[in-house]
């Protein structure tokens, strides 16, 4: 073989067959693409966890507890350990010494109770679904039949079940320390003066129920170990984070352990977690040395993957007469559940920045208490501390101005951030670097034809129409992009809020993205795909994205809160011009140019005012060929870059929603809903589009129809989706939507996160426009969910028998004296 | 969610089917019957249901199908929710039963499940037991002993309790044209799409040359342990001539329609209470009976 | 899932006779359809049971003692608690019976929880003369009072329609009947499951003649009265504006899960099954509909609240018991009375709640009126 390996050769034998590309002109940014990843994704010829197969593996189920809260006097694994095809059966007692315990990693104040949580249950069970033994057998189907065989003696404790009788004296206790996990307070202004001689105060209670994120996906985890090291293939959002708390809980040093997270199939914050089972497959692949895989079950999962909101919640606002709001006080009681898990007593105070939302204030109080309680942990779920913030805010605004006879969306106008006021410290203070409130009010108004519906709505009362109109709005803001690594740790959380990213160009021309971001459903591999090909001037069907494997992306923060395109789609924007950079060098070297000569444009690099140029595809094979480098110059075309915001991303926007309300049944249908979200500077709209309907059915399912809920007992009765209803489409109208755009300033693609906005927008819309469409009739409230059965009932209770339309509009002054005297 | 070990018989005749449930009957094993698995299968996988065989129905063609026989349309046991909406026969002379079932589940289950299974399951929950009830339909049923014809009044014994002995196979259905001058509506009220009723009303009604009601059937679905017949209502609305409601804000349809409830005794679940259910029956026969009014 | 359900009979046999076989516990445990005794020592025993609905099958096994036996009070306690046989749920039971000397009044008096306050004691006192014939002599009639409760965890019990207390509400119905057909029979053998007659469903046809036409009301003021009083102000008002008053939903307890059926069983709530600001207690059961309400055209409503429901919400002003009803109107629960009234069994066991007989009266007077015409 004497042919030289020839870069010009080997470029053009690439060339011959077909397999470079031509720089590309059009811009990818903003471009509605469809999802690459999605006919993988969709038709199911991908590597989801439970596909994998592993030579000898074995298959785990778990005996998990029916009583809320028991003490264990026993359990017998002995005649499941001796059925047929069984490999190995354990109790919580088996494992105790070398379990260890599931990680909290946001002690939130100084005296927190972070109670030990072994994944397996060993003296007392305290909620229902924890696991109290396992089996592991050659078979799913075995292990299944033989849990039937493990006998547990329990002998049933006290539930605690309610938070407000949970903290009383004298309450059984979840765990010996009590039932208080924490109290956190934070203030800003003079709240005292605020709510002195205030003309108006809103005081009202509202709850946040239980609800059970609902990920496509089960969750499903394989352990193997080839006798050095370890591999967890998990359905999880956050392998990066897994593999370090694996190392810190289970002993297995972190250089030992790679975590993999294959495809997964949506998480909504359920699958941002430590969970007992991954600890525990990774102790059992250690034990018996074989491979080991669980998946759950969705009735399993309703009982035992980690639950959201939870909170009962006080909001109190003071106003003056023309509606200008003084002050908010908030007061929270958050149910932890049994445990702390990884970020549950943070959840809530991540909304503790947002009781103001987009509104001006002289001061703010808040005071969260998490509480314990013998039920499922609760944890994130899409908005996580955000959504309940809004709705309370956004609920009180509504009464405020019904309270003022004022138009809701008047006394938003009056109180909101106005454009010129950015950038805004809130007297929360946060900082939101952008926004434009009016504008999206002011397209949402037009598009959802706001004034005709009002008059639809008049009439109707006039007409004692038995289905009425009812008007919801939500002018939202939240705070995401998880974020700044200076203020998470002011925050007291475990870790920081940076992303990583690497870019490869390969000799052929084409790129590898490495992220640490971890997509579970939201379309990376597309959007960065379209900021890499922008960036490099490469064709997007150039472009993979790598993820989810910490052997290959091995730095990350992983995917959670918004954060993704803020962090680490900037990441990647970062890493792209880093690797820009290195291919100007070469390009000038090749050209005998000098770099500041060499300009960039459309993926080539031309010397200025000349014809010269070169592709960066070939200045790609040149680094690898490496026959003619600049001195020093590493023969590859690769960066990394990590990128820490400064700031949190602030999207906003304007929510409309208009229901009808059966009063006969109790029937409530969405009439319409438009949506005019600002989350900056858009990558994708098709992507922003899904998120942004995805997250208002979510939140609708919220405000309608989701709800955990447990018997006196203690028993969890919605395992299943007949009891636990999520709305599919056919429950749902057709959204309109659309958007503004308000480009960030706190990253160079002017973006904000979209992942959670819908939610959060969405549930207060749909409660407002049920609340506005009952007030004739003296209904003041309706607990979420809103069910028929719940607005009847609340029409059957209220004062109000006829609507009264003769209501005065403006109501006395009796009518505007705090409520209650509950102040 | 995986079932406790079964063995699974396919049986290659009706009457092959009702030997071994007989065999099974003597042996004092539990056998259940399967048909289109809709309602078996999660209780199974449940772990609520532990059958020591299951005998497949579903490779029988005699039971499946719908025929026009002159007075009443026959709909085999184990023709497919589907097949039963989109038959032609169905909707052209039991219309009802074709409005009901378009409103079971979703497309998934309605093509897998079947007309018999729904009925011998005897969920009042189910739509299509309140609809055979008002339509006084006739369960046709075999055993080894012969075959036997059971009124929709006795069928339906108790909560998913119906009159099938061990042994017994549904054949199928009969279900009786009423004739000319007949109105239909099935009014379901569900909380997601996918849901069973919290209440359904299957209302049938013809109205006489002066356009007042001469006779009405109505079945109403969870509203007690099994499906029941609004009778109170039904005697109610003889001779009601239908207006709407003036300006006196009269109503004498729903005036009849007050008692819908009586007779029946709701259950109380996470998505009614039974004072909330009887007041559903009430308003949605009213509903029912004048959208069937047309 | 709790459950607590009460029944109340009378037996025409001396208490003597009663306690003896009370203590049987080889002939009371076949008056539980499905329960089989495996061993017996002392006063404990050990046993199974399987409970049956449709296709769905639950065994437990388990233990039951005695407990509380308290020969002069004529009290004692059956503790059972079990668990699946085949799957990692429990159940656990306790049925406590007092056995007192029905001197007076025979079978048609009101027992000490029957009486809803003092509305409609003229009915009652109606009802017991007119619709039930005397079934016993001074001095030899046993009144029985039988309470259950049971509690059920795991797979049966998580399930929101409801399940175990359709089953719950048959099982122990069946066994306060057998029980009754049991100590009735005294010393002349065993009663079994099989045995007895069970209430059947109400045939649909038989419903038409003994309904009410529209605007005959059977209800009392004040038992309606005590209905509505008890519903609580809540929703963003005054102290039921703190996030206290709004509550923890610990939605559908115990009772609310039982089926509201016909029969003469009243579900109570135990006092640890209504917390303060439960669900239950804001959204309580009404009496009456936004429709309906105060319309003379329609049937004026019964109270929800069972006799002893009421009795209990009354002690607890703010928070009633909503979950203790026995929602009927009242031509429907007569309806159901007179199903029954060939049944010797369920003649003696129905009057003895007083609001129920109330209701028979007027069940037979809408009877007749039907027949009159």
């Amino acid at each position: 073989m004497t042919e030289q390996l020839d870069a010009g050769l080997v470029a053009g034998r690439i060339a011959e067959s077909g397999q470079v590309s031509e720089p590309s002109a059009e811009r990818e940014m903003g471009r509605a693409r469809r999802r690459k990843e999605d006919a993988r994704l969709v038709t199911g010829r991908t590597m989801w966890t439970d596909n994998i197969q592993l030579p000898g593996m074995l298959y785990v189920a778990f005996l998990r507890s029916p009583m809320a809260h028991a003490r264990i006097t026993g359990v017998d694994v002995s005649a499941a350990r001796s059925l047929p095809g069984v490999v190995a059966a354990y109790s919580g007692r088996d494992l105790a010494e070398e379990q260890g315990s599931l990680p909290c990693a946001w002690p939130v104040t100084e005296d927190i109770v972070i109670p030990d949580h072994p994944p397996m249950a060993v003296d007392e069970v305290r909620y229902p679904g924890e696991a109290v033994a396992c089996v592991v057998a050659t078979d799913r189907y075995r292990a299944a039949d033989a849990l039937e065989a493990i006998a547990v003696d329990y002998e049933p404790l006290d539930p605690v079940l309610d938070m407000t009788e949970a903290l009383a004296e004298g309450a059984p206790k979840v765990h010996e320390a009590g039932n208080r996990a924490f109290t956190w307070k934070f203030a800003g202004g003079d709240i005292d003066a605020a709510f002195r001689d205030a003309p108006v105060v809103i005081d009202r209670a509202y709850v946040q129920q239980r609800l059970i994120p609902t990920a496509m996906e089960p969750r499903a985890v394989v352990a193997t170990t080839d006798g050095d090291g370890f591999t967890l293939y998990s359905a999880t959002q956050i392998p990066h984070v897994l593999r370090v708390m694996l190392a810190m809980t289970t002993g297995i040093p972190e250089h030992k352990l790679r975590v993999v997270a294959p495809d997964v199939g949506g998480g909504f914050g359920s699958k941002l977690q430590v969970t007992a089972e991954e600890v525990l497959a990774l102790l059992l692949a250690r034990r018996l040395g074989r491979p080991v895989k669980w998946t759950e079950s969705r009735s399993e999962g309703n009982l035992t993957v980690h639950h959201g909101r939870d909170q009962l919640q006080r909001i109190a606002v003071a106003a003056d007469r023309d509606g200008r709001i003084r002050g908010v006080r908030v007061e929270l009681l958050a149910d932890m559940g049994a445990y702390l898990m990884l970020v549950t007593p943070g959840v809530p105070l991540l909304g503790a920045f947002m009781y103001n939302g987009i509104y001006k204030m002289d001061a703010y109080d808040f005071t969260c208490t998490g509480v314990f309680t013998t039920k499922m942990p609760t944890d994130a779920y899409r908005g996580a501390g955000r959504p309940e913030a809004t709705f309370a805010i956004e609920r009180a605004v509504d009464e405020l101005a019904h309270e003022l006879g004022m138009d809701p969306v008047e006394v938003r106008r009056r109180n909101w951030i106005t454009r010129e006021e950015f950038p805004y410290t809130t007297i929360a203070g946060l900082t939101y670097d952008s926004g434009d409130y009016e504008a999206a009010t002011e397209k949402a108004l037009a598009m959802f034809g706001y004034d005709g519906l009002r008059a639809e709505q008049a009439d109707r009362r006039e007409r004692h129409d038995p289905v009425q109109l009812g008007i919801g709005v939500s002018t939202y803001t939240e705070m995401c992009g998880l974020a700044p690594s200076r203020v998470l740790g002011s925050l007291s959380y475990g870790a920081g809020g940076w992303e990583h990213a690497a870019v490869r160009l390969l000799p052929t021309g084409k790129v590898e993205v490495v992220t640490g971001t971890s997509p579970h459903g939201q379309g990376h591999e597309t959007a960065w795909s379209q900021i890499a090909a922008d960036a490099l001037g490469v064709p997007f069907e150039d472009v993979s994205v790598l993820h989810g494997d910490t052997s290959v992306a091995h730095r990350g923060m992983d995917t959670y809160g918004s954060r993704s395109l803020v962090v680490g789609g900037v990441a990647v924007l970062a890493a792209c011009e880093k690797v820009k950079e290195r291919a100007r060098e070469l390009a000038a070297h090749l050209m005998e140019a000098s770099a500041d000569d060499v300009e960039f444009d459309g993926g080539r690099f031309r010397v200025r005012g000349t014809d010269e140029g070169r592709t960066i595809q070939e200045l790609a094979l040149a680094a690898f060929a490496a026959h003619d480098l600049p001195g020093g110059f590493e023969p590859r075309l690769d960066a990394e870059a990590t990128f820490d915001p400064d700031n949190f991303s602030f999207p906003h926007g304007t929510h409309l929603c208009a229901v009808e309300v059966d009063t006969e049944t109790g029937r409530c249908a969405i009439r319409s809903y438009v949506a005019v979200d600002d989350v900056g500077s858009v990558v994708n709209p098709l992507i922003v589009e899904g998120q942004v309907h995805g997250g208002i059915a979510q939140g609708v399912g919220q405000a309608l129809f989701e709800e955990a809920v447990h018997d006196a007992d203690g028993n969890l009765v919605t395992t299943t989706m007949a009891d636990y209803l999520i709305p599919s489409a056919a429950d749902l109208p057709e959204f309109t939507t659309d958007r503004t755009e308000t480009p960030a300033t706190s990253n160079p693609l002017g973006v904000k996160g979209v992942g959670e906005a819908g939610t959060i927008a969405s549930t207060p819309a749909v409660v407002n426009a049920i609340a506005d469409a009952l007030r004739p009739y003296g209904v003041r409230d309706v607990r979420m969910p809103c069910t028929p059965e719940r607005i009847w009932r609340a029409l059957a209770e209220a004062e109000v028998t006829v609507p009264a339309q003769s209501r005065a509009a403006v109501p006395s002054t009796s009518e505007i004296a705090p409520e209650g005297g509950a102040r | 969610m995986i079932p406790a070990p079964f063995d699974y018989i396919r049986p290659a005749s009706v009457e092959d089917a009702c030997r071994v449930l007989a065999d099974a009957e003597t042996a004092g094993d539990e056998v259940k019957v399967l048909a289109g698995g809709q309602s078996l299968l999660p209780l199974l996988r449940l772990r609520l249901a532990y059958p020591s065989a299951l005998v497949d129905l579903g490779r029988l063609p005699e039971l499946r199908g719908v025929a026009d026989r002159g007075d009443h349309v026959y709909i085999g046991a184990l023709t497919t929710h589907d097949e039963v909406m989109r038959s032609g026969v169905v909707r052209e002379h039991v219309p009802l039963v074709a409005l009901a079932t378009a409103t079971v589940a979703d497309p998934a289950v309605r093509h897998r499940g079947t007309f018999g299974g729904s009925m011998a399951h005897a969920d009042p929950a189910g739509d299509l037991p309140a609809v055979a009830l008002a339509l006084d339909c006739v369960f046709v049923v075999r055993s080894s002993d012969g075959e036997r014809e059971i009124p929709a009044a006795e069928f339906f014994v108790d909560y998913l309790e119906p009159a099938l002995e061990p042994g017994e196979v549904l054949l199928g259905v009969r279900v009786p044209k009423l004739g000319s001058g007949w109105g239909f509506h099935y009014e379901k009220f569900h909380r997601t799409a996918q849901a069973w009723a919290t209440v359904g009303v299957a209302a049938a009604v013809r109205r006489g040359d002066g356009g007042t009601i001469e006779e009405a059937r109505i079945g109403l679905t969870n509203m007690g342990p099994t499906p029941v017949r609004a009778r109170v209502t039904e005697v109610a609305l003889r001779g009601v001539a239908p207006s709407p409601s003036g300006s006196n804000g009269s109503d004498p349809l729903r005036d009849a329609c007050a008692q819908a409830d009586a007779g029946t005794s709701p259950p109380a679940d996470l998505h009614a209470r039974p004072d909330y259910r009887r007041h559903l029956a009430r308003v949605l026969t009213r509903r029912a009976v004048g959208a069937a009014l047309g | 899932m709790a459950m607590r359900f009460e029944h109340e009979f009378t037996v025409p046999v001396p208490v003597e006779q009663a306690w003896s076989v009370l203590l049987d516990v080889e002939r009371i445990a076949p008056c539980l359809p499905g329960a089989a005794l495996e061993k017996a020592e002392g006063d404990s025993f050990t046993g199974r049971m399987k409970v049956k609905v449709g296709p769905i099958t639950v065994t437990y096994r388990g233990e039951a003692a005695f407990e509380n036996v308290d020969e002069n009070a004529r009290t004692l306690a059956l503790r059972a608690s079990g668990r699946e046989a085949r799957g990692s749920g429990t159940a656990n039971a306790t049925v406590t019976a007092r056995l007192r000397p029905d001197d007076a009044g025979g079978p048609g008096r009101p027992g000490a929880e029957g009486t809803a306050g003092t509305a409609g004691s003229e009915e009652v006192a109606a009802g017991s003369a007119s619709s039930v014939e005397s079934g016993g002599t001074a001095g030899s009639a046993t009144r029985v009072t039988v309470e259950t409760s049971f509690k059920v965890t795991g797979r049966p019990a998580q399930f929101g329609r409801g399940m175990m207390g359709e089953v719950g509400a048959k099982l122990i119905d069946r066994f306060a009947a057998n029980l009754a057909a049991l100590l009735e029979a005294g010393e002349t053998g065993p009663a079994t499951a099989d045995t007895v007659p069970l209430p059947p469903i109400p045939a649909p046809e038989s419903a038409v003649p003994a309904q009410a036409p529209p605007g005959r009301t059977a209800s009392t003021p004040e038992a309606n009265g005590q209905g509505t009083a008890g519903t609580p102000r809540t929703d963003g008002q005054g102290r039921a504006g703190t996030p206290e008053a709004n509550g923890q939903a610990t939605a559908y307890r115990a009772a609310d899960g039982r089926k509201e059926s016909p029969r003469h069983l009243t579900a109570v709530p135990s006092p640890t099954e209504t917390p303060e600001g439960s669900e239950a207690s804001r959204e309580p059961e009404r009496a009456d509909t936004p429709e309906t309400a105060g319309a003379s055209e329609n049937l004026a409503p019964v109270t929800e609240l069972s006799p002893a429901g009421a009795e209990r919400a009354a002690g607890r002003d703010t928070h009633p018991a909503g979950t203790s009803r026995t929602s009927l109107t009242a031509d429907e629960e007569a309806l159901d009375l007179m199903e029954i009234a060939g049944i010797p069994l369920l003649r003696r066991a129905a009057p003895l709640l007083g609001a129920v007989a109330g209701l028979a009266v007027a069940a037979w007077l809408t009877r007749r009126a039907l027949r009159r015409r």
